[in-house]
């Protein structure tokens, strides 16, 4: 209790002093004049944010369901007192960093910007976008709408939070299974994870795929529906390619084994705002093959491939792009539906990725083995009736 | 603590207790008249309780594992979560910005002391050399002492007197 009385207090101290010491107060007013038109910073619902804001309503937290709930709770004693005081804090801390961006901001902007070298201009970017993540990461409402996870990936701090969230977990068990499974290096050397890959068949279980997950043949027999999601600010439309590939098709001359292409897309539109894989606006130059392992043969890895279609003429000069804006472009490509190096069979990946410059930004994997469903599969799509291996090779 | 109980209930009958029927209301003499006739849910009845020894193995065990040793999460709603963190983060960027004034303050008044030795230096040598020399076995006497919250038992040595220890080189 003393401890909070103290807090209280010497906050209390804090705020009139930096008051009156004018050097910590930047005009606040200038924070909110530049969040106020983004409407994704702030709580939508009124009520909630009476409540996080004031600590204030009728009986009980809006956020605790049931009204028994709501009249039992108790808020901690003191909060509502010292929230005000502490919120104060937060809002010149955000005029603090939005009063750096907007220093760095001019600095790059400034008639002697040309003799800043690539190198300086690219840490001053990094700094600006790093003040305008801290700048929101602690607001009360930012924090509330990252918890019901309404996140508009056009604020970067939103962007930070997804990025983070993603990093912790998903990024990590899906390089866990490339390397388990060896998609890395079986199919592409290695991978640097900018983008969050998620695959999903449309089937009576609608839910995204985890990697290295084996699944029943019949699950995935229909095209799947996958989302590419970037954490970094890319422009509107930007160019993407899909590529699944199967490295355990069975080369019965050669004692080994080959590539199969089962899918590929290219020039796929995306944005941070919509990153599912649209095939009405995108070229699908092999459609969706499904997945029909021969019987008594190994567990194929179906790999997934996102790539990215860089512009090395425009990503040369990315430094002169003006702050704020995205600074990764891409580019169409060309490729006839009947080009030599999209055959099915014997499709080397690496050759293809290489002669389009595709920039590869993320992968997923799953697995499927011969199964019950394997043969209505083939039945179904014409795929003749398959190999069934033996111990002994006739 | 269900697990450990249910292992030893297997060890069989000599750990535990006698097997009696559990029921909550039934006519017995160990428990109390007045809560023999209530049945509520959750309440222990001697028939689950364990031997002495078998208590004593599960006490032990519980002392040692890791359950209790953190303490209970705070149970907020969402919105005061949210408030509470606020009011943690002000916290520390309170504490982070009075430390930063502290060791502005501290850097610039070193800055002032090495200007001044520097100063006395060039107008006096010999000055500069006698009031910046250090003296072998010369401290800090312990009646300057910094103002504590916590002071010692002994407040003061009253018997305390210079040893010159340096005698015998003079």
């Amino acid at each position: 209790m003393s401890i909070r009385r103290a807090f209280s207090k010497s906050i209390r101290a804090y705020s009139t002093e930096a008051a009156t010491a004018g050097s910590t107060s930047t005009s606040s007013s200038a924070a909110s004049t530049s969040t106020e038109a983004v409407s994704s910073l702030k709580i939508r619902n009124p009520r909630m944010r009476r409540a996080v804001l004031q600590g204030d309503w009728i009986d009980g937290p809006p956020s605790l369901r049931t009204k028994h709930a709501r009249l039992a709770y108790n808020s901690p004693i003191g909060l509502k007192e010292v929230f005000p005081l502490a919120y104060d804090i937060i809002l010149k801390e955000k005029a603090r960093h939005y009063a750096k961006a907007e220093e760095i901001k001019q600095e790059l902007e400034s008639s002697d910007a040309s003799k800043i070298d690539a190198e300086t201009r690219a840490s001053l970017v990094a700094k600006y976008n790093k003040h305008l993540v801290r700048a929101e990461l602690n607001d009360p409402e930012v924090q509330y709408n990252y918890r019901i996870k309404q996140l508009d990936l056009t604020q970067p701090v939103y962007r930070h939070l997804a990025e983070r969230d993603w990093k912790s977990y998903d990024m990590l068990i899906t390089l866990q299974r490339l390397e388990q499974l060896h998609v890395i290096p079986d199919t592409l050397p290695t991978i640097d994870p900018r983008a969050d890959v998620k695959l999903q068949f449309p089937t009576v279980i609608n839910k995204w795929v985890t990697p290295g997950e084996v699944l029943r043949n019949a699950v995935c027999t229909r095209t799947p529906i996958v989302k590419i999601q970037e954490f970094q600010q890319i422009p509107d439309n930007s160019l993407y390619t899909v590529l699944i590939v199967d490295p355990d098709t069975p080369d019965i001359a050669n004692d080994g084994y080959t590539t199969t292409l089962h899918w590929a897309v290219t020039n796929i539109p995306l944005s941070n705002t919509s990153p599912v894989v649209d095939l009405a606006k995108s070229d699908e130059l092999i459609p969706f093959l499904p997945p029909h392992p021969d019987k008594n043969g190994p567990t194929h890895r179906y790999c997934l491939w996102a790539f990215r279609q860089a512009d090395p003429s425009t990503s040369v000069n990315a430094t002169s792009t003006p702050l704020g804006s995205p600074t990764v472009a891409t580019r169409r490509i060309e490729i006839a539906a009947n080009d030599v190096s999209l055959a099915r069979e014997n499709f080397g990946i690496r050759a293809f990725v290489s002669a389009h410059n595709l920039d590869p930004v993320g992968a997923h994997v799953w697995r499927c083995t011969y199964d019950q469903s394997t043969e209505s599969v083939r039945e179904k799509f014409g795929l003749g009736p398959g190999i069934v291996f033996d111990k002994v090779r006739r | 603590m269900f697990r450990i109980q249910s292992s030893l209930r297997a060890m069989g009958p000599t750990l535990l207790g006698s097997a009696r029927p559990s029921v909550v209301g039934c006519n017995n003499a160990n428990v109390k008249a007045t809560a023999n006739l209530v049945l509520s849910r959750g309440k222990r009845t001697k028939a689950r309780a364990l031997a002495p020894g078998a208590q004593r193995i599960i006490n032990m065990l519980s002392v040692f594992s890791a359950h209790k040793k953190q303490p209970r999460r705070i149970k907020l709603a969402m919105e005061d979560l949210i408030r509470h963190n606020v009011v943690q983060k002000a916290w520390s960027i309170f504490m982070r910005d009075k430390k930063l004034i502290r060791t502005e303050r501290l850097k610039s008044q070193y800055k002032k002391i090495e200007e001044a030795a520097e100063e006395l230096k060039s107008l006096n040598g010999y000055l500069h050399f006698e009031a910046t020399k250090r003296e072998l076995g010369k401290r800090f006497s312990p009646e300057m002492r910094i103002p504590t919250e916590t002071p010692p038992n002994e407040i003061w040595h009253e018997d305390w007197k210079v040893t010159d220890i340096y005698a015998k080189k003079r």
